[in-house]
């Protein structure tokens, strides 16, 4: 299947910053993908890129078929894209924005444009520049996907919105991918994209360190949890990959991907380590896993752990 | 607390508007200095004007802009509203903006007037009328008047206005009119007349002055109040919406759910349009109405003294300001908060949104540029330098919407605009085209290169990559901008510049080929016998006839009994035209008898002047130059008034020895062949004795017309040495032939040659230069009308002696 968005080895500094290094990525169209990533770890980045705002140092991107840096202006006819502080001409009202709007896309805009703006609940004859923060959010998003894009691509739209807003906004993407059209979010809102997303990447520092089916995911992270007898007992590693570990006290924590089935049987009672568990781990989980720069992160084959967490470069 | 917090707000505020202060700063040192290396350049001894213009316009800059800045800018950014949530009263703030910028101004008149004083030093002072009217203790309280008035009132804008462009216009109008009102008042407390209706103003007495120092500060202080007062309610009180500025309030609506109403698909362009339209019209209307306004003004001024009046003069800077205003809105609304994104977000061809920005602004400022050319063509404004402001308008235009998007405050933009404009328009106009006036359309490339530029670099801005590639490219299509009249003025000259003559010229300069020259002394020639024109007072006319006659008779006394007499040593030429014109235009409605007498005398002693010019010509001892001031037009003016003597009234003797007098044709030409060829020689002569002292600032002139100045770039200089070999060259094979009619194609092409000899761009400003039909530049009027002319004099004269004999 034609994948929707195509990076190769996308690199780019500002600077001397590393803002992106080496991220390749294929989206496969109907999904919301979401990239998760602290602030500052490349998520706009990797965005203003995909739609030709910005040039990479080195690869290539490529957006429904297009190439990103070439043909950013086809891109940008195609999707339908909502940054975290859209520009809106604030002077028009809601039907005005529109109905100017529409001008630039095919004869079915306006009835779905209305169609949205009233499921969205946007007063008449307001100018935009007297509406709420959140009423704003919605006619860029109303703006942005009434032309029934077949990529949409959210740069934080949710942020700074109240719960209401953001429950319609993240029923919207589902909606959109129920109907075989592709969702590109970025956000740093665990929550919400676990409630909405089918895929997941995890981005930080520039780095493409997870990218993955959000079940798949869940269904082969654990958090697993034992007791050391003695604080100074070595303990081995659970089989997997050990994402972090740490130490509080004489209780270790794990979080493993693709934990062995027979998991257990290296923490047999001549191991020193009792009340051994596993539990399913959460996005927020892997996610501070994945990106907690204080994290430890041991390589395969360790089997001491440390007595203390230390800072690890990432 | 009190005074930490006010100390705390001057620190902010002196920040905001340290860009403007800085970039004034940098004007004044760096404008200064260039009109400095240009009048050590040029315009050595001339009087330094372009200093005190400096001195006065700088710190009215500041004085226009602070208050947009420390008002509008934060209007724009928020901080203003900001500012009201802080534990802070609305007097502090007021108080620390009207400090910082009391104190920004006075340090920048400090600075200006620093520099002017340096500049004195360096170059000495020299006098001249505006000069002294400026450094006069008149003129500068006037000036400081006009600037603390300047910047009040644009509080008063700024506070009263939201927008910080609807404040800006507004205050032009405020601060020229209550201006022209208290520069009204002072003079007439200074004993100049009454309102409306000036004299002479006799010496102020201190009285008058106290008077007006009051009336000064008073006027001030009235302003600060007023500024106050707005500033009060703009700051300390809620927000009212204007019942008709909107049509339901957010509250009202937040819940409901909207209409399903229709909605019409347009075209992009349309909707565009409409969308660029509603986001400028109404400043377009308030600049394009005190555009109106003060052509009204400029146009009403119908007498002399009106035209020279302060409010008529400033006229046309003020409409070269708001038309570049009107360039600066083509994209002030999307500027205003990126709102561009929006476009570049949906992937809108930027050529779309080039062109849909620029229309709706363009037919308002054309028509402002039309009216302007109308009014100065109105007002009889007709120089090369009216063309200059003119076209200069339209690159105002250019230069408004190029900063609007260079400059990521779109306020400041209204200030950088005619800043930039005016680098371009001087550099070119002062430096290029007012000697090369045949070029002043390239300022309309100038105009096109920058609308191209922000063609080019609509992409970037619309994606906001305004990073060091935007800028270096504003900046290089600014210079391209700058030098493309240079582009196209040097290589059109240099193309259009003869072949050396290397052969005619050796041959000119071969000894055995030049004319001989007498061994006697050239007969003096004084200036007042240089042909002019001197009006003939009709109501005192027995008086001046005498006084003629008188002048005219001891005048042809001399020139019939002295050998070498002194030409115009008694009678004036100026004189004798004016009497000769008076004389034709009245002889058939009144007694002429005693006038007619008169008039025979004065055409009796232009041909005599005639005969001896080209005596001493055709000998070799007389000036190409009084050739042309005295025997060319005497003789010709002689001959005009003769022939219609001849053609209507019976000739007598008297009539038939003047025309016995004219010149034979044989002398015409040979004075002019000798006094042509000896002119060629002594400024070739000339050109070789400057070439052999460097640095010398010698101007080298060609009979009588300055032709090679110092600071001449080579290519022209030998340009002009060409272009003279060629005119003489071919005047010379014209004179050895037969000569043709004045409309002919060989008179054009010598026309045109003279032209571009005597009277073009390399002997200076178009102002410094004798205009292309100036009465000196007879060489192309050397004509057959003429010679026809004299042989029906003489062939009348035969057939009137021949009646005479027949009736004795």
């Amino acid at each position: 299947m034609q994948p929707v968005i195509s990076l190769e080895t996308i690199s780019k500094r500002f600077r001397g910053q590393v803002a992106l290094k080496d991220v390749s990525l294929d989206i496969p169209p109907g999904i919301v993908f979401a990239i998760l990533g602290e602030n500052g770890a490349g998520k706009t980045t990797l965005i203003r890129i995909l739609t030709g705002f910005l040039k990479a140092d080195q690869g290539s991107a490529a957006v429904l078929g297009h190439n990103s840096e070439s043909n950013a202006m086809e891109v940008r006819r195609a999707i339908g894209y909502v940054s975290d502080a859209p520009a809106l001409y604030d002077w028009m009202t809601a039907e005005e924005i529109g109905w100017f709007t529409a001008a630039f896309y095919d004869d079915a805009f306006p009835k779905r444009y209305l169609e949205l703006t009233r499921g969205f609940d946007i007063p008449v004859g307001t100018k935009i520049k007297n509406l709420s923060k959140g009423q704003r959010a919605k006619v860029a998003l109303a703006l942005a996907t009434a032309h029934d894009p077949q990529l949409l691509i959210l740069d934080e739209p949710t942020s700074g919105l109240d719960p209401m807003v953001r429950r319609q906004f993240l029923e919207s993407m589902v909606d959109r991918a129920a109907q075989g059209r592709t969702v590109l979010l970025s956000s740093h809102q665990i929550n919400e994209v676990e409630r909405v997303a089918d895929w997941i990447a995890i981005l930080h520092q520039g780095e493409l360190k997870l990218v993955q089916p959000l079940d798949q995911l869940k269904a082969s992270t654990f958090v697993v949890t034992a007791s050391l007898d003695d604080a100074s007992t070595t303990a081995a590693l659970p089989p997997g990959r050990v994402l972090t570990e740490s130490q509080l006290g004489r209780q270790l924590r794990w979080v493993v991907q693709d934990l062995g089935n027979d998991w257990q049987s290296a923490y047999g009672p001549e191991s020193g380590v009792s009340n051994v568990t596993a539990t399913p781990a959460t996005l927020e989980e892997v996610f501070v896993a994945v990106c907690d720069p204080h994290a430890n992160r041991p390589e395969p084959g360790d089997t001491l752990p440390s007595a203390s967490e230390h800072v690890l470069s990432p | 607390m009190r005074d930490t917090a006010l100390s705390r707000l001057i620190w902010k505020d002196s920040r905001t508007i340290r860009p403007l202060v800085i970039a004034i700063a940098a004007g004044v040192l760096g404008f200064n200095l260039m009109a400095y290396v240009l009048r050590q350049m040029y315009w050595q001894g001339s009087a330094p004007v372009t200093d005190y213009i400096f001195w006065i316009l700088m710190p009215n800059l500041i004085a226009l802009g602070a208050p947009a800045m420390l008002v509008g800018t934060e209007q724009e950014t928020g901080t203003l509203q900001w500012m009201r949530t802080l534990p802070v009263s609305w007097r502090q703030v007021v108080l620390s903006k009207f400090v910082t910028a009391v104190g920004a101004l006075i340090s920048i008149w400090l600075l200006s007037s620093l520099v002017l004083w340096l500049l004195n030093l360096m170059q000495g002072s020299s006098e001249h009328p505006f000069v002294s009217d400026v450094r006069s203790i008149d003129g500068i309280l006037y000036f400081l008047f006009f600037s603390f008035t300047l910047l009040f009132c644009g509080f008063i804008s700024s506070f009263l206005f939201r927008s910080p462009v609807a404040a800006l216009v507004a205050v032009v109008p405020i601060v020229f009119f209550l201006t022209w009102f208290c520069t009204e008042t002072a003079r007439v407390i200074k004993g100049g007349g009454t309102w409306g209706h000036s004299y002479a103003i006799r010496h102020p007495s201190f009285a008058n002055w106290l008077s007006i120092v009051v009336l000064g500060l008073a006027t001030i202080g009235i302003l600060i109040a007023i500024a106050t007062w707005i500033a009060r309610r703009r700051l300390s009180r809620p927000t009212v919406s204007h019942p008709m500025s909107l049509t339901r309030s957010p509250n009202q609506d937040a819940f409901r759910p909207p209409r399903l109403t229709s909605m019409s698909h347009s075209s992009p362009m349309a909707v565009m349009l409409w969308q660029q339209w509603k986001q400028v019209w109404p400043y377009c209307a308030m600049i394009s109405a005190v555009n109106i306004l003060f052509a009204g003004i400029f146009l009403a001024a119908d007498t002399w003294q009106q035209r020279n009046s302060f409010l008529v003069q400033l006229s046309p800077v003020i409409a070269g300001l708001s038309i570049g205003w009107l360039g600066c809105l083509v994209f002030y609304g999307d500027g205003l908060r990126r709102r561009c994104e929006y476009f570049a977000d949906r992937g809108i061809s930027a050529t779309l949104v080039w062109v849909t920005r620029l229309l709706p602004v363009l037919p308002a400022a054309m028509l402002m540029v039309c009216l302007w050319w109308w009014a100065l063509y109105r007002q009889e404004m007709k120089s090369s330098d009216t063309m200059i402001l003119w076209l200069g308008m339209i690159v105002m235009f250019a230069t408004g919407q190029l900063a609007a998007m260079w400059i990521r405050r779109p306020t400041l933009s209204f200030f950088a605009a005619p800043v930039i404009a005016w680098i371009l328009i001087v550099f070119n106009g002062m430096l290029l085209l007012q000697y090369y006036t045949g070029f002043t359309w390239t300022l309309l490339l100038v105009a096109a290169i920058l609308l191209f530029a922000t063609w080019r670099l609509m992409p970037r801005w619309l994606e906001g990559r305004m990073g060091t590639a935007f800028h270096s490219r504003v900046i290089a299509y600014s210079l391209l901008a700058m030098i493309i009249p240079s582009l196209v003025i040097f290589p059109s000259r240099w193309a259009t510049t003869p072949q050396a003559m290397t052969a005619w010229r050796l041959q000119m300069m071969d000894s055995s080929n030049q004319p001989p020259t007498d061994a006697r002394r050239a007969t003096e020639v004084l200036p007042q016998a240089f042909a002019a024109f001197a009006y003939f007072d009709s109501n005192a006319i027995d008086s001046e006839s005498r006084m003629l006659r008188h002048s005219l008779e001891q005048e042809l006394e001399a020139l019939r009994s002295q050998e070498q007499p002194i030409i115009a040593e008694f009678a004036k030429a100026g004189e004798i035209y004016g009497f000769l014109n008076h004389y034709r235009v009245h002889r058939a409605s009144r007694e002429t008898e005693p006038q007619d007498e008169i008039a025979l005398m004065a055409v009796e002693v232009l041909l005599r002047w005639a005969r001896i010019v080209r005596t001493d010509c055709a000998n070799g001892i007389q000036s190409l130059q009084n050739l042309c001031r005295v025997a060319e037009p005497a003789e010709q003016n002689a001959a005009i008034y003769l022939d219609r003597l001849l053609a209507t009234e019976e000739t007598d003797a008297r009539i038939a020895e003047l025309v016995e007098l004219i010149p034979s044709e044989a002398l015409r030409r040979k004075s002019r062949i000798t006094a042509l060829t000896n002119e060629w020689r002594n400024f070739n002569a000339s050109v070789t004795d400057a070439e052999q002292e460097p640095g010398s600032r010698t101007i080298i002139s060609f009979s009588g017309f300055p032709v090679l100045g110092s600071s001449l770039l080579p290519f022209e200089r030998t340009r002009a040495i060409r272009f003279i070999d060629l005119a003489t060259s071919e005047t010379l094979d014209y004179l050895e032939s037969d000569l043709k009619a004045q409309s002919r194609q060989e008179s054009d092409r010598l026309h045109h040659l003279w032209n571009e000899s005597l009277a073009g761009p390399a002997v200076g400003p178009s102002h410094y230069r004798i205009g292309r039909n100036h009465p000196m530049m007879w060489m192309p009027h050397w004509t057959s009308d003429h010679e026809t002319r004299v042989a029906r004099l003489r062939q009348k004269r035969s057939m009137a002696t021949s009646r005479s004999i027949e009736t004795p």
